[in-house]
């Protein structure tokens, strides 16, 4: 039986159980969150010692003086593909960040030893040995000491000064996110009868329609009321959850598709498998959350090249060198012919802050059912599998 | 004639209109002549949009009238003209007619089309200010001022080559005119007895029931004799109360008496209360207008206003509240559940947030706030020695506001004061400086006990019952929107109206159109007398003006 399937069932019987104890259900409590924030997980440190002790990585912009050594190489290189910059590095111009596999960085890229970070233990083991569907990797602690966490994607990542907390690329994102209605996430928890302790609540995560807003002190103000894009109904996912000692921890969902817009470039997907979510309901009113899962390699890339990636200068990054430093991290789906792994555990911290969800009313539901939505259009294309996923 | 020139003339002109030139807002209750009021923003902005219709953009700021026996209303007719005051007006009447000669809306704005756009054009320089003149003037004007007037425009159009620009000019001389910004009271003596004309009582019915200079049909009413007639009078009174144009007379009676000027200078401590915004503070007002108008429309009793679970919220205020908000970008219909602690006005966050500290409550200023606004008594202002510290600097285990007031009142200096206004501001407690519910205080229990004139209660919802149920309540309202319609400090001379409107105010079942409806068919209303030798009454005479200086 598929897992899919299964939920199917217990899904009715949640419904049947409902409609026979009417009164339990309805105390039951319903808890809201919008995103406000998010970054990276992993160890960051201000002087970056701990975590890149051979320094920080270089751009393309760098690796392109590196390649071409004199002056007369660029100014011929630049000369003969005007219009790309230092970009076109590939052996027929090919532009480094969309062609990655084409271009070998000449300065070597520095990956991230930091030991601490936030996240999951996704595959299953202690110490990170290869399985038949994961590969060897070192596993993280928590900072509360929580082993055996998962997050390979931190090593390609930390040394890129711009996708670092508060880099230009993570700036960015986290300012489109309270400014580009596409990037606005909410999570609704229902079924709560116990904050603390809790055997099953139900989780959705959907994109939200208002906007958040911050008091003077740049505070998110809580208790506003957010819709839910319920027109966008491919950005919804649901998915079950228990709650122990006020952390809210998730099954897994096999696939979690979140639309992002987070910088200057395209908007674009970024899709989680065997994705789960841990929100710290103990947290008030601006409580914390981590969101991990795995990565499809060839599909990350891709949205990273299409969203900062054609910033990769603002974000001093390198695609040839992250592109190879995300295959060399990878490790779970391992493709059982080439024995390497296609997907990349990564984790996310994410900042929230409490609000009441505001579902369609019949009416609404009604026109949003009825009419074609450019959103799901989208979404149509973005969840379509990689064809690198194994099963 | 230069600006300064012009400024001094107007300065003269509209002081030399009240009969109070020097006299500041404390000089209250000796009204030598019939009073002059200086018109409002509001006013301003309503009458405006009358002439020129609601696409005008106007957001004039004027200097602050002072507060007299409660009410701006009141202290407009001691409102006195500086040239600051009268720039602001300068500059409002430049927007205004630029906006209305211009070329987007000259065309629609102004009914006739002159000969050439570059050459004077005396008829429709003539048709247009004339027709303007009388809404702002609030009568036809004279020939000599037609005369004047358009002299100007022809002049200047002449001059620069530009009708438009001509008529502008003449169109702002307008907008500064003693006549515009100054409602006087022009009178006529019938059979011995002195009353407005009927121009003068358009002008105070429309101020009154709409606040707003007189419409065309108004004017008219005036001109034919109709409004000097009982049935001309009841039938302009019932189409201005059945007119949608009562609710801002309604809602400005109310701003003003709940003395909402306050919010234009309210802000909270970020720290304290990170999530208090400008936008809460002006939701908060219009949340309070918006219950109060809708309990005048729907003619329900004036008491609710203090007990009320029905509302209107936005988003940002449900934050405030913990309230969700089904269309986050819409005001929206709200009841609050009938275990809830919000019932009524006072639980609003435009009261509990008004009437606070920056960065905590004030049961001090609760207290004083509903004496004053909804009792129409006056809490002296505090002794300029009083010693404050035990309440900015209190002994750490003193956890709640009640502890420290009551360490406070332990200097009998503060007792007296603090005996009239902590019992009912402490019924309060349970709403922090900016509004949001609270059972505790440092983990301390909050005690919301207290009294209202004898009325014992235990928390907000027992306060606002007690003054739903207080008498005084209901006679300050009559005597608030008596002083309000009449525009002057009410005396003693006035007790006996205000007795026999109050008692007809509550066998009409407390409905506040009935009030104004009556008030505005009475003709005590419009008689006009020499008030300088009536004592005043007794509010007034206790210190009836001013903003408030309020005290912890």
């Amino acid at each position: 039986m598929s897992k899919q399937y299964l939920w199917k069932i217990l899904g009715l019987g949640v419904v049947a159980a409902a409609s026979l104890s009417y009164s339990s259900v309805a105390s039951a409590k319903t808890l809201g969150f919008v995103v406000t924030g998010w970054h990276h997980s992993g160890t960051f440190t201000p002087d970056n010692k701990v975590e890149c002790p051979q320094g920080l990585g270089s751009d393309g912009r760098a690796n392109f003086k590196a390649q071409f050594k004199t002056k007369e190489e660029q100014e011929a290189q630049i000369k003969k593909y005007a219009g790309f910059e230092m970009r076109a590095r590939g052996p027929n111009g090919e532009i480094d960040t969309y062609s990655p596999e084409l271009v070998e960085d000449p300065i070597p890229f520095p990956e991230g030893q930091g030991k601490i970070s936030y996240g999951f233990n996704l595959d299953g083991t202690k110490d990170g040995r290869a399985t038949d569907r994961t590969c060897k990797h070192s596993k993280f602690t928590s900072p509360d000491g929580e082993t055996g966490i998962d997050n390979q994607y931190y090593r390609s990542m930390a040394c890129i000064t711009g996708m670092r907390p508060h880099g230009d690329a993570d700036a960015m994102a986290n300012s489109q996110l309270l400014t580009k209605m596409v990037n606005r996430l909410v999570f609704e928890v229902t079924g709560v009868d116990d904050e603390k302790n809790d055997e099953s609540v139900d989780v959705t995560i959907a994109h939200g329609l208002d906007k958040v807003s911050q008091g003077p002190s740049g505070v998110f103000i809580p208790n506003l009321s957010q819709r839910m894009d319920e027109k966008a109904s491919a950005y919804i996912f649901h998915v079950k959850a228990k709650i122990v000692n006020g952390v809210l921890i998730s099954d897994e969902m096999p696939n979690l598709d979140i639309a992002q817009y987070p910088g200057p470039g395209d908007w674009g997907i970024r899709a989680f498998m065997n994705a789960r979510i841990k929100i710290n309901l103990k947290d008030g009113d601006h409580p914390t959350a981590v969101l991990a899962g795995y990565h499809d390699v060839e599909r990350l890339y891709r949205y990273w090249a299409k969203t900062n990636g054609i910033h990769s200068i603002t974000a001093t990054a390198s695609g040839p060198s992250l592109y190879r430093s995300m295959h060399r991290n990878a490790d779970g789906y391992k493709d059982p012919k080439t024995g390497k792994c296609t997907a990349i555990s990564a984790s996310y911290d994410y900042q929230l802050v409490k609000a009441f969800i505001i579902r369609e009313t019949p009416e609404e539901k009604e026109i949003s059912d009825n009419a074609p939505s450019s959103a799901n259009a989208d979404v149509q294309v973005a969840s379509a599998k990689s064809p690198l996923e194994v099963k | 004639m230069n600006k300064a020139s012009l400024f001094g003339t107007l300065a003269v002109l509209g002081a030399a209109l009240l009969g109070t030139a020097g006299h500041g807002a404390d000089h209250v209750a000796s009204v030598g002549v019939p009073a002059a009021r200086l018109i409002t923003e509001d006013q301003y902005v309503n009458t405006l949009k009358v002439v020129f219709g609601p696409g005008l953009k106007l957001a004039p700021r004027f200097a602050p009238i002072p507060r007299v026996q409660g009410l701006v209303a009141v202290g407009s007719s001691h409102a006195t003209m500086t040239a600051g005051a009268l720039d602001q007006f300068d500059n409002a009447a430049r927007l205004v007619a630029d906006q209305v000669t211009g070329r987007e809306n000259r065309d629609f704005l102004i009914t006739c089309r002159p000969k050439s756009n570059t050459a004077a054009d005396d008829a429709c320089a003539q048709e247009t200010l004339t027709r303007i003149g009388r809404v702002l003037f609030r009568r036809p004007l004279t020939t000599a001022e037609t005369k004047a007037y358009v002299k100007a425009a022809n002049q200047n159009a002449e001059s620069i080559h530009d009708f438009y620009r001509g008529l502008a000019v003449s169109m702002s001389a307008m907008l500064i005119a003693p006549e515009f910004l100054y409602v006087t009271q022009p009178t006529q003596t019938v059979r011995g007895k002195t009353t407005l004309t009927a121009y003068g009582k358009a002008a105070r019915l429309s101020l009154l029931l709409w606040n707003s200079y007189p419409d065309d049909a108004l004017l008219n009413a005036a001109e034919s004799g109709a409004l000097n007639t009982p049935k001309g009078l009841q039938a302009q009174v019932e189409r201005m109360v059945a007119s949608p144009r009562l609710q801002a007379g309604v809602r400005n009676f109310f701003d003003d008496m709940l003395v909402f000027e306050n919010f234009e200078t309210l802000s909270k401590d970020a720290t304290t209360f990170p999530t208090f915004t400008y936008k809460v503070s002006v939701d908060a007002r219009e949340q309070t207008l918006r219950t109060v108008a809708a309990i005048v429309r729907d003619d329900a009793d004036f008491r609710d206003i203090f007990t009320t679970r029905k509302t209107f919220l936005t988003n940002d205020l449900g934050s405030i509240y913990g309230v969700r908000i089904d269309k986050p970008d819409e005001w929206v219909p709200y009841e609050f559940p009938a275990n809830d602690p919000h019932a009524g006005i006072l639980t609003h966050v435009s009261f509990t947030a008004l009437y606070a500290q920056p960065g905590r409550t004030s049961p001090t200023r609760r207290g004083k706030a509903i004496r004053e606004i909804f009792l129409c008594q006056k809490v002296p202002d505090p002794p300029a020695n009083v010693d404050f510290s035990k309440l900015t600097n209190p002994d750490p285990s003193l956890k709640t506001s009640r502890d420290r007031l009551e360490a406070h009142r332990s200097n009998p200096v503060c007792a007296g004061c603090h005996k009239i206004t902590d019992p009912m501001g402490l019924g309060m407690e349970n709403f922090d400086g900016a509004g949001f519910y609270r059972a505790e205080e440092q983990k301390a229990p909050i005690d919301a006990r207290g009294d209202l004139e004898g009325v014992q209660f235990s928390d907000a919802v027992g306060l606002s019952k007690a003054l739903h149920d207080s008498p005084k309540a209901t006679s300050c309202l009559t005597q608030r929107m008596l002083g309000y319609a009449l525009g002057r400090p009410l005396d003693s001379n006035d007790e006996a109206l205000v007795k026999s409107l109050n008692e007809d105010f509550i066998n009409s079942g407390y409905r506040v159109r009935h009030l104004m409806q009556t008030i505005a068919i009475n003709d005590a209303f419009y008689n006009v007398e020499d008030r300088s030798a009536k004592v005043p009454t007794k509010e007034a005479s206790n210190a009836s003006s001013s903003v408030q200086k309020q005290g912890s």
